[in-house]
C-alpha cells in the first residue's frame, strides 16, 4: 500500500518535471542534435542560445515590466483585500453581507468574458498601453480570491486578542495596524505570492491592453516571438528557459513561507 | 499609530502614482504631429533590416515634423489579428501595412479608413510612380485605400540537388507531370515538399491556388476573383483534392499543425527539396550561404502560372487631416525612388515604384531575383492569392480545416463546403 | 467601538470602486449588449431580444464549444481534483524526499499558461516532440504522430496540459489536512486503524470544507480557459477543441460580433453562477461565520 502510493506521487511528480527539464536540456544543445536526437544528452553544453534569445526578443525590458507590474498590483491587491476582509470577518455593519455576497459571486466570474468591456473602460480611463492599465486590472481580477483566502485567514484568528486590545483602548486603526496586520502577515504572504503569480502569468488581458515593449509583459513575449525563434531551436527553448525561471526561483524560495503562512494561520485557530 | 499612518502613506502613494502614470498621454499642439504606424517588419522578418533604415532615414528628414510611434508585432498572423481587434475598437493606427493579407474590406465596413484619392489627384508625381493593376487592385468603388509598397509574384523554389539525385531533369510542364515528380523524389527518398497546416498554411495554400489558379479558363477567373463565396465547383474540389495528397503522402511528418517557419526550416536544411514561396525568402537563403543558394531554381507553377504581383499596400486609419497628411507624407517617403532601389538590394523584393529598374548588377548579385523578375513574363496565366483575396474568416477557417484535411479526416468536398459556409456568413 | 462605523465604510471603499470599476460595470455590459445586435465597434446598436441566444442553439459551434466545455469542467472537478488531493493525502505522511515531490507538482502551477501551452506544444510535436522521441527509442515508430493536429488525439492532447497539474488543489488540501488535529489520529490509532482507514475515515470527512473549495476552483478555471487552447490547437483542428472562451473570443475579436460575444459571455457566467449553487449544496460549505 505504502509503496504504491509513493510511487504513485513520484510518478505524478516527474510527469510534471520532465517536460521542463527536457526544455532546460534542449536549450543547452545544437540545433543540429535538437533536430536529430531530442532525447540525448547534450555532447556538449551550448549556452549561446540564451545570448541570441536574449537579441532575438527584448526579453529584459518584458521581465522588467512584468516585475514591475507584480510588484505593484500585489501591493495594491493585498492591501485592498486585507482591508475589506477585516471588516467583513469581524465586525457586522450593511456591506458585510453584500460584499461576501458579490466577492463569492466574482470569484467564479470568467473573466475572458470582459475583454471588450474592459478594454473599452481601459480606453476610457486613458490607460492604454500603460503599466498602470494592468496593475490596475490584475488588480481588480484578483481581488476575490486574494479576498478569500485572506478572509479564511482572518477566521482563524481567535477574536480575544483584539477585544483584548479594544478594551486597552485601541483606535480601529490601532487595532488593526498593531494586532490584525502582524496576525494576518503570514496569510498576506500566500496571498501576496499567489497574487504575483497571476500577474507574472497572465496573457489575455496583456495582449489586449497593451501594444509597445514599454508595457509588455512575459507571458507574450512567447506568443510574439516563437515565430522569430523558429529558426533557431537553441535560442528559442532558451528563450522559454529565460520566462520560466523567476517564476519557478520565486515559488521555490517562497514556497516555505506560502505553507507555512496557511498552516501556522490555522494551527491558531 | 505610526504603522498605520504608514500604511496609509503607502496607499495614497501608489494610488497617486497610478494616477501619475495614466495621465502621461497628454500632448502639446504645436509639436511634431504624432503617427501611429505598427508593423511586423521586425526581428527576423526577412525585410527588418530594409524597414529599420527606413524609419531612420525618415526620422531624420523628418525631425520635429513628424513622430513615428511604432508598435511591433513579429508575425503577420498575429500583426493582422491585432489590427483586426483595432478595426473592432475604431482604433486602427494611422499606417498599416499586413504584408499580404487583405484587411481593406473588414476596415472599409467599419469605417475606419482615409480615401486616398485626394493626395494621389493633388500630387502627379507621387501617382505616376505606381503600376496601373496595382492601384486598381488597391481601390474600392473607384476610390484609393492603400498605397502599393511592393510586388510579390509567387514562384515556387526547388533544391537542384535533390532533384537531380532524383533524376529529375527540370521542374514539371503540367499538374500531371508535377504529380509524378512527387513520386520519383519520394521513391529516391527524398521528402518532396514543405507545406504547412496552421497560420492560414500559405505554403499549401499557394500550390492549392496555383492548381485552382491554372486548372481551367473558369477556375482561374474564380481565383482572381475578390471574396469569391462558392468553393464547390469541380475545379477548386479536384485541386483540394491533390493537395490532400501532397499533404498526406510527399510532405513532413510535421506539416500537420506546423507553420510557415516549420516548413521554411525544412527546405532551408535541405530536408526537403521544393517549397512554394516569393522573391523575399531569398534573403533567407542567401543567410544559408553561397552554396546554397547556388543550388536553387525557381520555376512558373505547372501551366505556366504565377501569383500577380499586386498586393495590399499600405492603409491609413488617421481620425483627422493632419494625421492623415502626415501619414501619407510617410508613404511618399518610402514609395520614394532611394528607398524602393533599398529595398531591392536589401531584401530581395520587386519595387511597387516603375521608376525602379532592377539593375544587372543587383542581378548579378541575386540571379534568383533575376530569374523571377523573367518568369513573370514567361508566363501565360496569373491568378490572386487567397490572403489578398478571400474573406478574413475564410482564411481563418483554414487553419481549422487544413489540420483535418491533412491528417485525412474530411474529404476534399468537405472542405471545400466548410469554406462556403464560412464565406456565407459574410 | 462605535465611532468604528466610519473606518468600516473607509476600508471597504477601496474593494468596491475596483469592483464597480472592473468587475460589474463590464458585466452589466456583457449581460445588456447579450440582447442586442452589435457587429463592429462603430456600428449600430440595436435590441433584439433574444435573438442570440437562439442563433445559440441552432449553431453548430456554439454547441460543440459549450459540449467541450461541459467535458472539461466535469473532467476538471472530478479526476483534477481527486488527483491533487490523493497526492496531498500521501505526502501529508512526510517521507523522505516529500517536498522534492512537492515543489515538482507545483512547478506546472506556477509558470504561465503562454509557457506551459508552448512547452506542450513542443512535447506533442510531431517532429522533434518528447512523446515521439519516447515511442521511437521504445520501438512504437507506429504510434508517433502529431498529437495536438490529429483529429482522434487532439482533445486528448489539450486535456493533459491542465488535467493532471493538480498543484494548487494540492496545496489547498495540504494546508488543511495540517489543521486536522492530532488528537483524532491518536485515538484511532488506538484502535488499531490501518493508514488508509485514517484516510478515509478522518481525514476525508475532515476535508469536506476544503473539498468543495477545490471543486469550485476546478470546475470554474474551465470557463476561463483560454491561453492553454489558444496556444496549442486554437480549437482545430475544425472544432475540435472548440471551447466557449475561446468562440467568444472569436466572435469579438475575429468577428467583432459583440452582441453575440456577449451572450457567449452571459452563458459562462450562468454556469458559473449553477456550477457554484450545485457544489456548494452538495458540500453543504458556506456554512462557516
Amino acid at each position: 500500500m505504502k509503496v504504491k502510493g509513493y510511487s504513485y506521487v513520484t510518478s505524478i511528480a516527474l510527469i510534471s518535471i520532465i517536460p521542463f527539464l527536457w526544455v532546460v536540456m534542449l536549450s543547452l544543445k545544437t540545433n543540429e542534435e535538437i533536430l536529430n536526437n531530442p532525447l540525448s544528452l547534450p555532447s556538449q553544453l551550448i549556452f549561446s542560445g540564451y545570448g541570441n534569445a536574449l537579441e532575438i526578443a527584448p526579453l529584459g525590458q518584458y521581465l522588467i515590466n512584468s516585475a514591475i507590474i507584480a510588484v505593484v498590483s500585489t501591493a495594491l491587491n493585498i492591501l485592498i483585500s486585507s482591508m475589506a476582509a477585516y471588516t467583513t470577518t469581524r465586525f457586522d455593519f450593511k456591506l458585510k453581507k453584500p460584499i461576501v455576497i458579490i466577492m463569492s459571486i466574482s470569484l467564479l466570474l470568467p473573466i475572458t468574458a470582459l475583454i471588450m468591456p474592459v478594454y473599452s473602460i481601459i480606453r476610457f480611463l486613458g490607460l492604454y498601453d500603460t503599466k498602470t492599465a494592468l496593475i490596475l486590472v490584475y488588480t481588480a481580477l484578483d481581488l476575490p480570491m486574494s479576498f478569500f483566502i485572506l478572509r479564511a485567514f482572518f477566521l482563524t484568528i481567535p477574536k480575544e486578542l483584539e477585544e483584548a486590545s479594544y478594551i486597552d483602548g485601541s483606535s480601529f486603526l490601532q487595532c488593526y495596524g498593531r494586532v490584525i496586520l502582524p496576525l494576518t502577515s503570514p496569510g498576506m504572504i500566500t496571498a501576496g505570492i499567489l497574487h504575483f503569480i497571476f500577474c507574472w502569468n497572465e496573457f489575455l488581458y496583456a495582449l489586449t491592453l497593451t501594444a509597445s515593449h514599454g508595457a509588455r509583459t512575459v507571458p507574450l513575449a512567447l506568443n510574439y516571438f516563437t515565430s522569430q525563434f523558429a529558426f533557431d531551436y537553441n535560442a528559442m527553448f532558451s528563450a522559454v528557459v529565460i520566462m520560466i525561471m523567476p517564476s519557478i526561483l520565486i515559488f521555490i524560495v517562497f514556497q516555505e513561507k506560502i505553507i507555512e503562512g496557511l498552516t501556522a494561520g490555522a494551527v491558531k485557530g | 499609530m505610526k504603522r498605520i499612518l504608514a500604511v496609509l502613506l503607502c496607499l495614497v502613494l501608489v494610488l497617486s502614482l497610478v494616477t501619475a502614470c495614466g495621465s502621461k498621454e497628454e500632448t502639446s499642439s504645436d509639436g511634431p504631429v504624432t503617427i501611429r504606424l505598427a508593423t511586423f517588419q521586425v526581428g527576423v522578418n526577412a525585410s527588418a533590416p530594409w524597414f529599420a533604415s527606413v524609419i531612420e532615414a525618415f526620422n531624420k528628414e523628418y525631425e520635429g515634423k513628424i513622430k513615428l510611434d511604432i508598435e511591433e508585432i513579429p508575425g503577420d498572423q498575429a500583426y493582422v489579428d491585432k489590427m483586426k481587434t483595432y478595426i473592432s475598437m475604431n482604433d486602427l493606427p494611422d499606417l498599416v501595412f499586413t504584408g499580404g493579407y487583405n484587411l481593406m474590406d473588414d476596415a472599409l465596413s467599419a469605417n475606419a479608413l482615409v480615401d486616398l484619392t485626394p493626395y494621389f489627384k493633388a500630387d502627379s508625381e507621387f501617382a505616376a510612380r505606381f503600376f496601373d493593376d496595382d492601384i486598381a487592385y488597391n481601390s474600392r468603388d473607384g476610390k484609393i485605400y492603400g498605397v502599393p509598397v511592393e510586388r510579390q509574384p509567387v514562384t515556387y523554389f526547388y533544391n537542384k540537388a535533390l532533384f537531380e539525385k532524383a533524376g529529375i531533369g527540370s521542374p514539371a510542364k503540367t499538374w500531371d507531370e508535377f504529380m509524378m515528380q512527387l513520386e520519383e523524389l519520394k521513391a529516391a527518398g527524398i521528402t518532396p515538399v514543405s507545406m504547412d497546416t496552421l497560420d492560414s498554411a500559405w505554403l499549401s495554400s499557394l500550390w492549392l491556388n496555383s492548381m485552382v489558379g491554372t486548372l481551367s479558363t473558369e477556375s482561374n477567373a474564380w481565383m482572381n476573383q475578390s471574396m469569391p463565396k462558392d468553393y464547390n465547383s469541380p475545379d477548386f474540389i479536384k485541386a483540394v483534392e491533390m493537395t490532400q495528397k501532397m499533404l498526406m503522402n510527399y510532405t513532413t511528418k510535421d506539416a500537420l499543425g506546423g507553420k510557415y517557419e516549420n516548413g521554411a526550416n525544412n527546405f532551408l536544411n535541405g530536408k526537403t527539396a521544393m517549397i512554394a514561396n516569393g522573391p523575399w525568402m531569398i534573403s533567407d537563403f542567401q543567410e544559408k550561404g553561397d552554396d546554397f543558394v547556388k543550388n536553387l531554381g525557381t520555376a512558373l507553377y505547372p501551366n505556366d502560372g504565377i501569383f500577380s504581383g499586386s498586393m495590399p499596400g499600405y492603409l491609413v486609419g488617421s481620425k483627422d487631416q493632419a494625421h492623415a497628411d502626415a501619414a501619407v507624407e510617410f508613404l511618399k517617403f518610402i514609395t520614394n525612388e532611394a528607398m524602393q532601389g533599398k529595398m531591392v538590394e536589401m531584401y530581395s523584393s520587386i519595387p511597387a515604384n516603375k521608376n525602379v529598374e532592377i539593375s544587372q548588377a543587383v542581378i548579378d548579385q541575386n540571379p534568383l531575383l533575376g530569374e523571377i523578375v523573367e518568369l513573370q513574363g514567361e508566363a501565360k496565366i496569373v491568378y490572386g492569392n487567397y490572403q489578398s483575396l478571400w474573406y478574413s474568416n475564410v482564411v481563418t477557417e483554414l487553419d481549422r480545416q487544413y489540420p483535418l484535411l491533412a491528417a485525412g479526416s474530411i474529404t476534399p468536398e468537405q472542405f471545400a463546403q466548410a469554406l462556403t459556409d464560412a464565406a456565407k456568413k459574410n | 467601538m462605535k465611532n468604528n462605523k466610519i473606518w468600516l465604510y473607509l476600508f471597504s471603499a477601496p474593494l468596491i470602486l475596483f469592483f464597480t470599476v472592473f468587475l460589474l460595470a463590464p458585466v452589466i455590459i456583457v449581460f445588456g449588449t447579450s440582447f442586442m445586435e452589435w457587429k463592429g465597434f462603430s456600428g449600430n446598436i440595436t435590441f433584439i431580444g433574444l435573438d442570440n441566444y437562439i442563433a445559440a442553439v441552432k449553431d453548430p459551434e456554439f454547441i460543440v464549444s459549450f459540449q467541450h466545455t461541459l467535458i472539461w469542467i466535469v473532467l476538471q472537478s472530478t479526476i483534477h481534483v481527486i488527483i491533487g488531493v490523493s497526492f496531498a493525502i500521501i505526502i501529508s505522511r512526510k517521507f523522505r524526499g516529500w517536498k522534492i515531490l512537492r515543489t515538482s507538482f507545483m512547478i506546472p502551477n506556477m509558470i504561465s499558461a503562454s509557457a506551459l501551452g508552448f512547452i506542450f506544444l513542443m512535447v506533442f510535436n510531431g517532429q522533434i516532440g518528447l512523446i515521439n522521441s519516447l515511442l521511437r527509442k521504445l520501438n512504437l515508430e507506429q504510434l508517433a504522430h502529431n498529437w495536438f493536429f490529429d483529429p482522434s488525439t487532439a482533445f486528448v492532447s489539450v486535456t493533459v496540459t491542465w488535467l493532471l497539474f493538480a498543484g494548487l488543489i494540492m496545496l489547498l488540501v495540504l494546508t488543511e489536512i495540517g489543521t486536522i488535529p492530532d488528537s483524532l489520529y491518536e485515538a484511532a490509532d488506538l484502535d488499531g486503524a490501518s493508514q488508509w482507514q485514517k484516510d478515509l475515515f478522518i481525514t476525508i470527512p475532515q476535508l469536506r470544507n476544503v473539498l468543495g473549495t477545490c471543486m469550485i476552483i476546478a470546475a470554474t478555471s474551465k470557463l476561463k480557459e483560454f491561453e492553454l487552447i489558444y496556444l496549442t490547437t486554437k480549437g482545430g483542428p475544425g472544432t475540435g477543441t472548440m471551447s466557449l472562451p475561446l468562440y467568444l473570443y472569436n466572435t469579438s475579436i475575429v468577428q467583432n460580433n459583440f452582441g453575440y460575444s456577449n451572450m457567449i459571455g452571459t452563458v459562462l457566467i450562468a454556469l458559473g453562477l449553477i456550477l457554484i449553487f450545485i457544489i456548494s449544496k452538495v458540500f453543504k460549505i458556506a456554512s462557516d461565520d
